[in-house]
């Protein structure tokens, strides 16, 4: 799935934060974006994934069929629906749902949750529930069945969530923020697992560069609201405005 | 006897108010301090629809139904998508409107004059208050069983994540504004239904019946018995309605002299049973847990295993009393059914 911006601009109180002329995301398998604090990086999904309103442009979507679909009609719900995800920088959680329960509530479709659910207390499907039961395994959760107590199982939480929803364009604000090192690793192979098995492409803002290298096709560099340069890492890498303004060489 | 069925009544009148709040304030977040509007609307419109075109119970009741849905849809549309804050100056705003149309629209609710007489849907002689009684109990018991199933159900665990998190839950791709209107109209059909069948108990309508202390001993009441257990409302109710108007106003032996500071302590205790619960218990009595499955099939279990027992107990009465002379054959039936009684258990 693809994502493109044209002319997209977002400014607050007449002051501009973000002016992109014209990029797209999610064609290159795992992609970055990277740049110095403030320069736009989450301000732009949240345009991107409809959560902030635009000032002014356009998103267009790519469908399967090849017709692009503008998401500027759409509400945030509907864009993640079409498949476009988003995990959180700063934790955020549903506190009264236990690990498990918060995955049920995240991965059952609408229409298994509506009202007849009163009627019917239908349990999810034995499929999900054993993806669930999966997922959690694989993570070192102290209590799948209790709540998210500490800030690094939030975190983890939060993106285990975006996963069952079946994202066909994951996008992850600052994975590595709060996670310890080993479990990064383990969230990044199972991300590569799905990536490689075609269900998804992927895009993670980082400030952990050398994650970015080791996992991302793609880079791309925002600064000061619009993106300077993008490309192979090893481009990024070597490019004169990236390490002036970035990497403090 | 005839007052306490009446108090009774209320009592459970309150009851339904309370669970239907749970499921605004408990499980969506949703600060509707408009409940006496919406009591107050349908109780009035309940009694307009029959003293002034005397329509029968029936009739109005289905009308007071399209019209809860119409305002209740509308105010949902209107405070729904607000912070909480003006949520809840939107909902008493509301109430203060509907009290103050009841005294001003003259020519329909009769103003301060008052309103009557409503009668009850049916009359059976000296037993329909009971009669009544039954029927308002099986509406809040039902009321209560969709309460305790909503909890269990998924769109209880949806409806508790839109309370803790409405942004993220968006995020993941559900419409949060639909399910919020479509509960917040259900539990403000309720209140309005609940107040259609208070007008035959109160029979008598005076606009001082809609005042705001009905909607905040409902907001006690659930906040005391604890505002995210499906069990808190009637719990709460019982805690302050059943204590202090019913048994502390009506039984407690109090002289005339006293009798006239009833009400005002009544209030007093309230609020300090209030604050203390709030400073030691913040959960309300019941914290806000659902009992998981496990629980529930324990009770099952052992109600079942109950039921078995007093089966064989029946049992063993009847054959003692057909035949005096033989326990044998009561005696090993009953230890089958205790096998099976405890099979069932385990």
């Amino acid at each position: 799935m693809k994502l493109s911006a044209t002319n997209l601009t977002k400014s607050y109180t007449g002051h501009p934060v973000l002016d992109i002329q014209n990029a797209s995301f999610g064609g290159h398998g795992i992609e970055g974006l990277i740049g110095p604090n403030g320069a736009g990086k989450s301000t732009l999904l949240g345009c991107l994934t409809r959560r902030i309103q635009a000032t002014t442009g356009d998103v267009r979507l790519d469908g399967d069929d090849g017709v692009p679909t503008s998401l500027m009609g759409y509400q945030s719900y509907e864009v993640a629906r079409m498949g476009l995800v988003k995990t959180n920088q700063r934790i955020q959680n549903f506190d009264s749902l236990t690990i498990r329960d918060s995955l049920r509530m995240a991965a059952t479709p609408s229409d298994k949750q509506d009202w007849r659910s009163v009627w019917t207390l239908a349990p999810i499907d034995d499929a999900l529930e054993a993806e669930i039961a999966t997922l959690l395994a694989r993570f070192p959760f102290s209590d799948p069945d209790g709540y998210a107590m500490s800030g690094g199982e939030k975190k983890l939480l939060d993106i285990l969530r975006c996963v069952i929803v079946k994202p066909k364009l994951f996008l992850m604000d600052e994975p590595t923020a709060g996670l310890p090192d080993e479990i990064t690793q383990d969230v990044m192979k199972l991300v590569r697992e799905k990536v490689d098995a075609g269900e998804m492409t992927v895009m993670i803002i980082e400030h952990d560069l050398d994650l970015i290298w080791k996992n991302c096709s793609y880079v791309h560099f925002l600064s000061e609201g619009s993106i300077l340069f993008e490309g192979k890492p090893d481009a990024v890498k070597k490019n004169r405005v990236v390490a002036e303004k970035y990497m403090g060489v | 006897m005839a007052y306490l069925i009446f108090t009774l009544s209320l009592l459970l009148i309150y009851v339904g108010l309370a669970l239907a709040l749970h499921i605004q304030f408990g499980l969506l977040g949703i600060a509707n301090f408009g409940v006496v509007g919406f009591w107050g609307l349908g109780m009035y419109a309940m009694g307009v629809l029959q003293v002034q075109l005397d329509m029968s119970f029936v009739d109005a009741l289905f009308l007071v139904l399209v019209l809860s849905i119409a305002v209740s849809w509308l105010m949902g549309w209107l405070v729904l998508r607000l912070d909480p804050q003006a949520t809840l100056c939107a909902t008493i705003a509301f109430a203060a409107i509907v009290s103050l149309l009841v005294v001003t629209e003259k020519w329909a609710t009769m103003g301060v004059v008052g309103l009557g007489t409503i009668r009850y849907p049916f009359r059976i002689g000296g037993g329909t208050e009971y009669l009544y009684f039954a029927f308002l109990l099986a509406v809040v018991v039902g009321l209560q069983i969709l309460v305790l199933r909503l909890h269990r159900s998924p769109t209880g665990k949806l409806l508790q994540a839109i309370r803790d998190n409405e942004e993220l839950c968006a995020s993941l791709g559900k419409n949060t504004f639909q399910v919020k209107m479509f509960w917040f109209v259900i539990a403000s059909v309720v209140m309005c239904l609940l107040g259609a069948l208070s007008a035959p108990l109160n029979q008598f309508l005076t606009p001082n019946m809609i005042v705001p202390s009905v909607t905040f001993a409902v907001w006690i009441a659930l906040i005391l018995g604890g505002k995210g257990h499906s069990l808190g409302a009637v719990v709460g109710v019982f805690v302050t309605f059943g204590l202090f108007d019913i048994l502390i106003e009506t039984y407690a032996p109090v002289s005339p002299e006293l009798a006239v500071v009833v009400p005002n302590m009544k209030l007093f205790l309230y609020g300090l049973l209030l604050m203390a619960v709030l400073i030691y218990r913040p959960t309300g009595l019941l914290a806000p847990t659902t009992p998981p499955e496990h629980v529930w099939a324990e009770i099952r279990s052992a109600g079942i295993a109950a039921g078995r027992g007093a089966m064989t107990l029946f049992q063993n009465g009847k054959n003692a009393i057909q035949n005096p002379n033989t326990n044998q054959p009561a005696d090993s039936t009953a230890a089958q059914e205790n096998d099976g009684a405890a099979d069932g258990k385990s």
